[in-house]
């Protein structure tokens, strides 16, 4: 009687693909986290112990915004959209220009923002918050 | 002449211990992410173009204002004249400060300059105005 041999069976999950399966999950976590990006307009004030700075008034062009919205750009009304053209030129015409912005204490906050938002798309170098 | 016998080498990189390797990245980003839940206002904030990313969120304390005139910072309620020791003590302990204003679109502008007031004599002077983007 010839003995049966014993059968030695090797059952294995197949590993090799594991680690794909997690660099699956991580890149998914990754794209699927969403970092909220704080995103804004910077400004540096200036410090409270400066004392002001004589400037030759050619260099200083004011912007006023009154509490309806609208802009006054040297004495002259002008749409919001229309600064940074205006900006761009003026600079151009003078690099040294400093554009000093000066709200009602009733402007909304949305319009200061808008021109500010304007000065700084025309690349402006120095803007003056006046108070 | 005898022929040698080619050794046959089984080259291969063990890939068992990958997937733990992979695991652990998961478990870092996931321990080191910061997920700052906001803690402020409901404000809406008002749009811009040109704006710059904040570059680190470490040094970065949030100025939350309502159009109600509320300030918050940090959760909790300020009055405007308080905002100076408020940020003050922050900005001891953290020179590199940046104040990010998350201001209403609707708050009026006197409140603003308060805060820029109050912002300068504490001498936390960079300052970031908050907005959406269009």
């Amino acid at each position: 009687m010839a003995l049966l041999r014993k059968k030695v069976r090797i059952a294995e999950i197949p590993s090799g693909s594991l680690a794909d399966i997690a660099f699956l999950l991580l890149i998914f976590f990754m794209v699927a986290t969403t970092i909220d990006m704080d995103k804004g307009i910077g400004i540096v004030l200036p410090s409270a112990q400066d004392s002001e700075i004589e400037m030759s008034k050619k260099n200083i062009t004011n912007i006023l915004i009154d509490p309806r919205g609208t802009v006054l750009m040297d004495e002259k009304e002008i749409a919001i959209q229309d600064i940074r053209t205006k900006v761009e030129a003026l600079q151009f015409q003078n690099p040294k220009m400093v554009f000093s912005v000066k709200a009602h204490p009733l402007t909304k906050y949305r319009t200061y923002i808008e021109v500010l938002d304007q000065l700084k798309q025309a690349k402006t170098r120095v803007i003056s918050i006046a108070e | 002449m005898e022929l040698k016998k080619k050794s046959k080498l089984n080259v291969a990189i063990p890939t068992a211990s990958l997937p733990d390797i992979v695991f652990m990245l998961i478990f870092f980003f996931m321990v080191s992410s910061v997920l700052r839940s906001h803690e402020g206002l409901q404000v809406l904030m008002p749009k811009a173009k040109q704006i710059e990313k904040l570059e680190s969120k470490v040094h970065v304390t949030y100025i939350w204002i309502s159009k109600e005139g509320l300030i918050s910072i940090d959760g909790r309620l300020y009055q405007p004249q308080s905002v100076r020791s408020v940020i003050y003590e922050k900005r001891t302990v953290d020179p590199q400060l940046i104040v990010s204003i998350r201001a209403d679109e609707l708050v009026n502008m006197d409140l603003i300059s308060t805060i820029h007031k109050e912002l300068r004599l504490a001498d936390a002077l960079a300052v970031n105005y908050s907005t959406r983007a269009i």
